[in-house]
């Protein structure tokens, strides 16, 4: 499928109008001006308890400016069309509102505030009326933690919580995952019943997994959450949509060209993360500007390529570069850790200063997933390994925060761990997933200490005055 | 097997591009719309007789990869 076939999207307009104050104005002489330009009367957020307000609030003046995000909501009154057009004319940015259906993508300083406007209203909310959260037994939960065997990778990403504190609540549902691999075997029983979209780019073989590692690197990014043969969970993008293509042999070799095949494919689906545990031998310096220009426009159309660094290395003694095409600047690297965090001793290294840079760091040692039957399971170690577990904890952060593309990539470094480790070896750090904090509800069967606070209660009791 | 070549191509360039290497004869090309490249079997043509076509950002030979 090419871009020209893509279903047309018609957008709709709600009649209000969305207009970007410039850069560094604040909001009450923002509200001067476009009085004087405009003879609008708007009104600042600031003005409404929690910054909250509703379309009658907005009906009542002629717009509303949104204090954090510098972003006026003009209403659609008759008389509002020709002032709107003397805003264009200044240094602001007019354009319709869009409806919105779902969730759409926003940049990372929009989502943190709609995010804390949500918080603050959830808070107050729970103040005024109270809260409405799950009773949960500590006991309960902590044998719940105990009883479920998952990996080490997935615990130390926290796909897995191991405090009861935390849980996770995504599963990768209504994202898309590419794994260009050396295919997937369709036959293996974790996966029945799940729609999976295949592809081969390897003439003369079909996307049946002769080799067992598309199998692997399928499993760890969008495995089961549990199975009846598995000795412990090992699949992290549960629900995600899984596309499988085909682009190196059942000899686990294929050509670059088949590799861009692959992605073109997966952005024409549309995927949201490709993942690609191969790479290409580099001796020399540089990298492949080709490449570079594919998943750079791969991130603009909000797909996230996500590669392994490659496992040429012999620490501590030799460290080699970042392999193609994993060292180009708009393809994710991931280098390899074990189970102490340690990097391992055959993940490639950032040598040089402008690209080829590790940037983020998975589980890559003694990884338990799925492989071709009739062996079903295996661990095995490498940058390959370790990156679909990036590639499934991208989905799901997806999934959590609507972000896609550069930003998807900068909410997964961001929130990545901090290792004790060079840079060079584990960029950002240890890759996690998105997880919620459980709200507990802990009885109160005790008068409160202070019923009054003009006047506390002595909890030790009066002293009593000895005489002698 | 031949050694294929990777062009990437301008925006909205794809379709002159591609005219101009069939123009050269080179029939067997793949176009990749979506990433803006074209994998082709050059024949007997050099890497700097595609560079000259307008429009054209970079050639490379295809490299092998593996897992």
């Amino acid at each position: 499928m090419s871009k020209t076939l893509k279903k047309e999207e018609k957008v709709e307009y709600t009649g209000k109008y969305l207009v970007l104050l410039p850069e560094g104005s604040n909001t009450s002489d923002s509200i001067n001006s476009i009085s004087a330009i405009s003879g609008l009367n708007l009104k600042s957020s600031l003005e409404f308890e929690n910054e909250f307000f509703t379309d009658k609030d907005l009906a009542k003046t002629d717009g509303i400016v949104l204090d954090k995000l510098g972003i006026a909501i003009v209403n659609e009154k008759p008389k509002i069309e020709n002032s709107i057009s003397s805003l264009g004319e200044s240094e602001m940015i007019v354009e319709k509102e869009r409806v919105v259906y779902a969730i759409g993508m926003l940049d990372e300083s929009t989502q943190n505030y709609v995010e804390g406007y949500r918080d603050a209203v959830n808070q107050m909310t729970n103040v005024l009326v109270g809260t409405e959260t799950e009773d949960y037994n500590y006991e309960e939960q902590q044998s719940e933690v105990e009883s479920v065997g998952a990996t080490w990778g997935l615990k130390a990403t926290n796909v897995v919580p191991t405090s009861f504190l935390r849980y996770n609540p995504y599963n990768g549902a209504g994202i898309k995952v590419a794994i260009l691999d050396t295919g997937f075997d369709f036959t293996h029983p974790d996966f029945a019943g799940r729609p999976i979209v295949h592809q081969s780019f390897i003439t003369g073989e079909t996307t049946q997994d002769g080799h067992g590692h598309g199998t692997h690197c399928t499993g760890t990014s969008c495995g089961p959450a549990s199975s009846p043969s598995a000795v412990e969970r090992y699949g992290i993008a549960y629900a995600a949509s899984i596309y499988i293509g085909k682009v190196l042999s059942n000899g686990g070799s294929g050509g670059d060209g088949g590799i861009l095949a692959g992605i073109n494919w997966a952005i024409a689906n549309r995927c949201d993360v490709v993942s690609m545990s191969l790479r290409g031998f580099v001796t020399g310096t540089g990298y492949s500007a080709v490449f570079e220009t594919a998943a750079a426009r791969a991130l603009a159309q909000g797909t996230l390529i996500i590669a392994a660094a490659g496992n040429d290395s012999a620490r501590p003694g030799t460290v080699k570069q970042v392999m193609h095409p994993a060292n180009c600047p708009s393809i994710m690297a991931v280098g390899a850790v074990d189970v102490n965090m340690n990097v391992a001793a055959f993940s490639n290294g950032g040598l040089y200063p402008t690209y080829g840079a590790v940037d983020i760091a998975a589980p890559g040692v003694n990884v338990y997933s799925s492989t071709k039957l009739p062996t079903k399971y295996a661990s095995w170690n490498g940058t390959s390994m370790a990156t679909p577990h990036v590639a499934g904890i991208a989905a799901l952060w997806a999934q959590a925060s609507g972000l896609r593309g550069i930003n998807l990539w900068r909410k997964l470094t961001s929130t990545a761990k901090t290792l004790p480790l060079p840079g060079r070896d584990v960029g950002a750090g240890l890759v996690q997933a998105p997880t919620k904090t459980r709200l507990i509800k802990f009885p109160i069967d005790r008068t409160p200490i202070l019923i009054n606070p003009k006047f506390p209660i002595d909890p030790i009791g009066p002293i009593e005055k000895i005489i002698r | 097997m031949k050694t294929k070549w990777l062009i990437s191509v301008k925006d909205d360039a794809m379709d002159a591009v591609s005219a101009e290497l069939r123009a050269l004869k080179i029939d067997n090309l793949e176009k990749l719309d979506s990433i803006g490249v074209i994998v082709i079997v050059p024949g007997d043509h050099k890497i700097a007789d595609i560079k000259k076509i307008d429009g054209v950002l970079n050639v490379e030979e295809e490299r092998d990869v593996s897992i």
